[in-house]
């Protein structure tokens, strides 16, 4: 019994994470992902903001799921999150005023986030406190992940370089924000600017859904020449063990 | 007593739970959002304190303080402005700090800060200091920075026009938020009122149309606008002019800034003095100057404008005077360029003689006596300007026309000389245009001024060249009119 609730736990946690990965796999959430991706740094703090509000929001959603009757359900969830959405908002521009500056409009937008909203109505309403808390913590990884992969990409090929300390000014070096050159250097440059426009963020999000896609058809196909593979050993073995029948059936009559 | 609830529809009661869980939910919200907002906004404002501060010293560095803000009514994006001094004392003045909020469909909320210093009239553009990034966040609001850094690397009318730099709505907000707060700068600090209310205030609600604003150059005088009392630009009320300008306030120190607009009429030996109509005062309040405004505004003049206040309001009532003189010297000289062309009609034309508008007259506005000599002894003839509009009639006359011109007429009135045509403005709405229509009657007639070449008005702008024609027929026969009167 308690193996069955770990797995289930482990699956809560994990599932969202890479396998139904609510941007390159459920294709949640894209909006934000294309608009905030032009920095690592935006990318990551919005990760960790959506994070926060989707966790919040699941476990009290989770908490309340048998108070809510089924009439005011999506109400019910509307309001916790746009509370935990206006809360994470006022805190950023308290406390990291860079980050609420660059999500802009995006992240009051979370209220509307069909992630947050979709997990709320999927799962935290019909699962327990821990395994909404373990499924809002994978799914928050999970997109957070998305985001600094596309973001990486953009800000690296987009700007030449990456840069820390612009968002984050405790990551800053005399005042500074601190750039790793990559693409772009004194006297050189082979950024692409089109990734740092919006144009750029819809290219990266295809090649990497493409590429995701082509492992994932690759990892099928495998699964399917293994199956394949398989069914030939077995139905050889099976032949084989046919033709061995009537040669031992003679032997036996001969014997008899 | 019965207890209401065991009568209550149990449908009621379903909805009723429902409703008050979600209160529930909602007053707990709003507690926790209360508690937050209460945690956070000293915070918040304290940055917004500190960005204000961080503006100042962004826009001029060696700020050290600012005066008071001053309010600013009626304006789209300026709120409100400061004075930035170099000097603890507040004496060295560096400029304006003026604070603008903006927003368009696209930007939200979008304030900046920008400087504006130097003379009125040709201000100096400062840098912008963003006080609230109101883009929509990612690439416009990295793409929006990359256009204020350009901008404030090098502040100037051109870099500020450049708004496509991948945040065009950003920057387009932004410009006009900059042009709004130079426009301030140049009218003293405080926004004005539209032209057309101006003009019905001079013209007592009479002024139905106007031309554009047409530029004028000097010291006070920068646009001018010709007023009609109809709605098609025909009949003119007068020429209005903006003045501009500033000068040291009775305290000794501050500077005060005036605009206003004068109206002047008439021709150029009996100019009328028309109403002024102050706009934007910066000067300290003064009875007396408005009581000036108000005594020249009774029975305009030179006369009431020479009685500018002696004690309090003498530095704005000296100043609007040195504006109207300049209005007024420029209002004639106006005339004079529309009579200066009277050597389109008379090539040897030296000088011209008053302006005088003959009696009975529909088309003609007003007619002078061309002279080939400066002394003006020998006559060439008259000169009459006539202006007219035609209504638009729908089968063959789809477009309204809109003509002025110079007609000469010489000879013996009995059978007087047909002489040419100058178009000062026109306005003919035809798909060909006024040049490959009625502009070649014009110039067809003009080849050999005659009765034949007059009626010839079959152009490709019938009605257009029927007006000129008469015109030009009402000016032969004013012509009789003024030779006798002579």
């Amino acid at each position: 019994m308690d193996q069955l609730k770990r797995s289930q736990h482990h699956d809560s946690f994990v599932t969202g994470i890479i396998k139904e990965n609510p941007l390159f796999v459920a294709v949640l959430g894209t909006c934000p992902a294309l608009a905030i991706t032009t920095s690592f740094e935006a990318a990551f703090g919005m990760g960790l903001l959506f994070t926060f509000v989707l966790v919040c929001s699941n476990v009290l959603i989770s908490a309340l799921r048998k108070l809510i009757p089924e009439e005011v359900e999506t109400p019910a969830y509307i309001v916790v999150i746009a509370t935990f959405v206006t809360v994470v908002k006022m805190l950023c521009q308290a406390y990291i005023p860079n980050l609420y500056t660059s999500l802009g409009v995006f992240l009051s937008l979370l209220v509307v986030n069909c992630i947050v909203l979709g997990r709320a109505e999927a799962f935290a309403s019909k699962n327990g406190v821990f395994d909404s808390f373990l499924d809002g913590l994978g799914n928050g990884i999970g997109y957070t992940l998305a985001l600094v992969v596309i973001s990486l990409f953009r800000e690296i090929i987009g700007t030449g370089k990456l840069t820390f300390g612009n968002i984050f000014t405790f990551l800053q070096r005399d005042g500074r924000a601190v750039s790793l050159s990559v693409f772009k250097g004194e006297g050189w440059d082979y950024s692409i600017p089109l990734f740092a426009q919006p144009a750029g963020g819809f290219i990266v999000f295809g090649l990497i859904m493409a590429v995701l896609a082509a492992i994932h058809n690759s990892k099928k196909d495998k699964e399917a020449a293994a199956k394949r593979a398989a069914a030939f050993a077995a139905a050889q073995k099976a032949a084989e063990e046919k033709a061995a029948m009537p040669a031992a059936s003679k032997t036996e009559g001969g014997a008899r | 007593m019965k207890d209401p609830a065991k009568k209550m529809n149990p449908e009621t009661q379903k909805y009723l739970k429902a409703a008050g869980i979600l209160c529930a939910i909602g007053a707990v919200s709003a507690l926790l959002i209360t508690g937050i907002n209460v945690l956070t906004s000293p915070l918040i404002a304290a940055q917004k304190a500190g960005k204000q501060l961080a503006a100042y010293q962004a826009i001029y560095s060696n700020v050290k303080a600012v005066s008071d803000p001053v309010a600013v009514t009626g304006s789209t994006y300026v709120k409100q402005y400061w004075t930035a001094f170099s000097d603890e004392g507040k004496t060295a003045e560096l400029g304006k700090i003026y604070d603008a909020i903006g927003s368009n469909g696209h930007v939200s909320g979008m304030e900046i800060m920008v400087g504006v210093s130097g003379n009125v009239d040709a201000p100096v553009y400062g840098k912008i200091s963003i006080i609230t990034n109101g883009t929509t966040g990612g690439s416009y609001s990295t793409n929006f920075l990359s256009y204020v850094s350009a901008y404030n690397s090098d502040p100037n009318s051109t870099a500020l026009a450049n708004v496509k730099c991948g945040a065009t709505q950003a920057a387009t907000v932004t410009k006009a938020m900059v042009d709004e707060a130079v426009g301030l700068y140049q009218s003293g600090g405080q926004a004005g009122t539209s032209i057309d209310t101006i003009l019905k205030s001079i013209f007592d609600d009479k002024a139905l149309s106007r031309t554009e604003s047409q530029d004028v150059s000097g010291t006070y005088l920068s646009k001018y606008w010709i007023a009609y009392s109809d709605e098609h630009t025909v009949d003119e009320l007068g020429y209005v002019y903006k003045l501009k300008g500033s000068a040291t306030d009775s305290d000794g120190t501050t500077t005060a800034g005036l605009t206003a607009y004068v109206a002047f009429s008439g021709f150029d030996t009996a100019v009328n003095y028309g109403k002024l109509y102050v706009d934007v005062n910066s000067f300290a309040t003064s009875a007396s100057f408005d009581s000036y405004v108000s005594a020249y505004n009774a029975t305009p003049s030179a006369i009431t404008l020479a009685a500018t206040p002696n004690a309090d309001g003498k530095e704005a009532g000296t100043l609007l005077k040195a504006m109207v003189d300049e209005a007024e010297k420029a209002y004639v000289a106006s005339r004079f360029a529309v009579k200066a062309k009277s050597d389109q009609i008379f090539a040897s034309f030296k000088a011209a003689g008053d302006s005088i508008l003959p009696s009975g007259a529909k088309l003609v506005k007003e007619a002078w006596t061309a002279y080939s000599d400066e002394s003006k002894a020998t006559e060439l003839g008259y000169v009459f300007l006539a202006r007219a509009y035609l209504e638009a009639e729908a089968e063959y006359n789809s477009v309204e026309t809109s003509v002025t011109l110079l007609m000469g007429v010489s000879g013996a009135v009995a059978n007087p000389t047909y002489g040419k045509i100058y178009v000062v403005a026109e306005s003919v709405g035809t798909p060909q245009g006024f040049d490959m229509t009625a502009g070649v009657y014009v110039t067809n007639y003009n080849a050999n001024p005659s009765s034949t070449t007059l009626e010839s008005v079959s152009c490709g702008s019938t009605y257009t060249a029927g007006l000129m024609r008469d015109m030009v027929k009402e000016a032969r026969s004013l012509y009789g009119t003024l030779k006798g009167g002579n």
